[in-house]
């Protein structure tokens, strides 16, 4: 199982990829929108990159599924460390489902 | 009708060394002895939005690079009406990504949907668009009349002056920003130039961007002389080469 740190290693460099981001400037409270400038195409662009470094698809809708489960249906942003928890998620339903 | 009242080019200085080029892909097929690359990276690329090089072939970001030192001479022009400046501009397909092709040369038929859709990324097909280069300069310029774009191989630039000068007679627009990128991206289309277009001249990367306005005087782009240089720079040549013979920032 990849360690929290790891995760969020690999979720930077991708998005950092994408966004194009100076070294630093994502944080896990880092919001997508607001801080990151980061657009619809992105998001796409953004589970391209965490697929090929993690191995784990990452569906956007479904992500946004758990986050608002969880935060409330009206949000209009998501933070990195939303999408951090949604893969932890992700993740432990992908090995339980492999035992 | 026109003239040129201003023009820029990018492309690689005395300095660059020749370089032979080889394709990973193609191997001993393909190899181009003399070649001169551009020393850009396009993530570094100082363009309005630090994230678009993520849809932008590499000819796309050095169009952007060489139009946008053109902002101040176009804003009266843009400041009358940006409708009234129309973009000609000529520039190759986007790259083929390769090494996904590569890749899925191996893979069974069976598990091909799935292993293309994780190799390839959403935004690569953005950069294969000819009209997206042209259309993103404009978007960062505030250009917002009539693009056209030309992707013959070797009369691209010509067809680009052509169009213009025909525009500005019949007045369609007040002014046209004909411009060209030309990078190493696609080994099959600097083949071919290789095979037809070369002789002895060395290939170059480069961009080049002229502003053309009515002035009453007629000018024969197909007659001018196009070889003097001994570098060539593809689909771009034609309007490069016009730019380094009038020299560069010529306004007036």
């Amino acid at each position: 199982m990849i360690s929290d740190k790891e995760l969020f290693e690999k979720v930077e460099e991708a998005v950092r990829a994408v966004l194009n981001t100076e070294e630093g400037e994502i944080k896990k409270e880092s919001m997508f929108k607001a801080d990151l400038d980061a657009e619809s195409i992105d998001y796409l662009d953004i589970s391209y990159e965490i697929e090929q470094r993690t191995g784990l698809e990452l569906d956007f809708t479904e992500a946004l599924e758990y986050i608002t489960d969880r935060k409330g249906s009206d949000i209009t942003d998501i933070s990195v460390q939303d999408v951090l928890d949604y893969m932890k998620y992700a993740l432990e339903k992908k090995d339980g489902g492999n035992t | 009708m026109s003239k040129i009242i201003w023009s820029n080019a990018l492309v690689p200085g005395p300095e660059t060394v020749e370089q032979p080029f080889k394709s990973d892909y193609y191997g001993n097929l393909l190899s181009i002895p003399r070649t001169k690359a551009l020393a850009i990276e396009e993530r570094k690329a100082p363009l309005p939005d630090r994230k678009v090089y993520r849809s932008m072939s590499r000819a796309g970001v050095m169009l952007s690079l060489v139009c946008l030192e053109g902002k101040g001479v176009l804003q009266p022009f843009l400041g009358k009406s940006p409708f009234d400046v129309g973009i000609y501009c000529a520039i190759e397909n986007g790259p083929v990504e390769l090494s996904s092709a590569n890749t899925l040369l191996n893979v069974s038929p069976e598990d091909f949907a799935e292993e293309y859709r994780k190799l390839r990324n959403p935004k690569l097909f953005l950069k294969q668009v000819t009209n997206l280069a042209p259309a993103q300069m404009a978007i960062f310029l505030e250009i917002m009349g009539p693009l056209n774009v030309y992707n013959h191989s070797s009369y691209g630039s010509l067809h680009a002056l052509e169009q213009a000068e025909i525009d500005i007679e019949e007045g369609r627009v007040k002014a046209a920003v004909v411009c060209s990128a030309f990078a190493f991206e696609d080994p099959l289309v600097l083949e071919r130039i290789h095979r037809k277009d070369l002789k002895e001249r060395v290939l170059c990367e480069g961009a080049g961007v002229c502003l053309l306005t009515y002035d009453g005087t007629f000018t024969d782009w197909y007659a001018m002389d196009y070889e003097a240089d001994g570098s060539y720079y593809g689909i771009g040549h034609q309007i490069i080469t016009q730019t380094i013979t009038r020299g560069r920032h010529d306004i007036g």
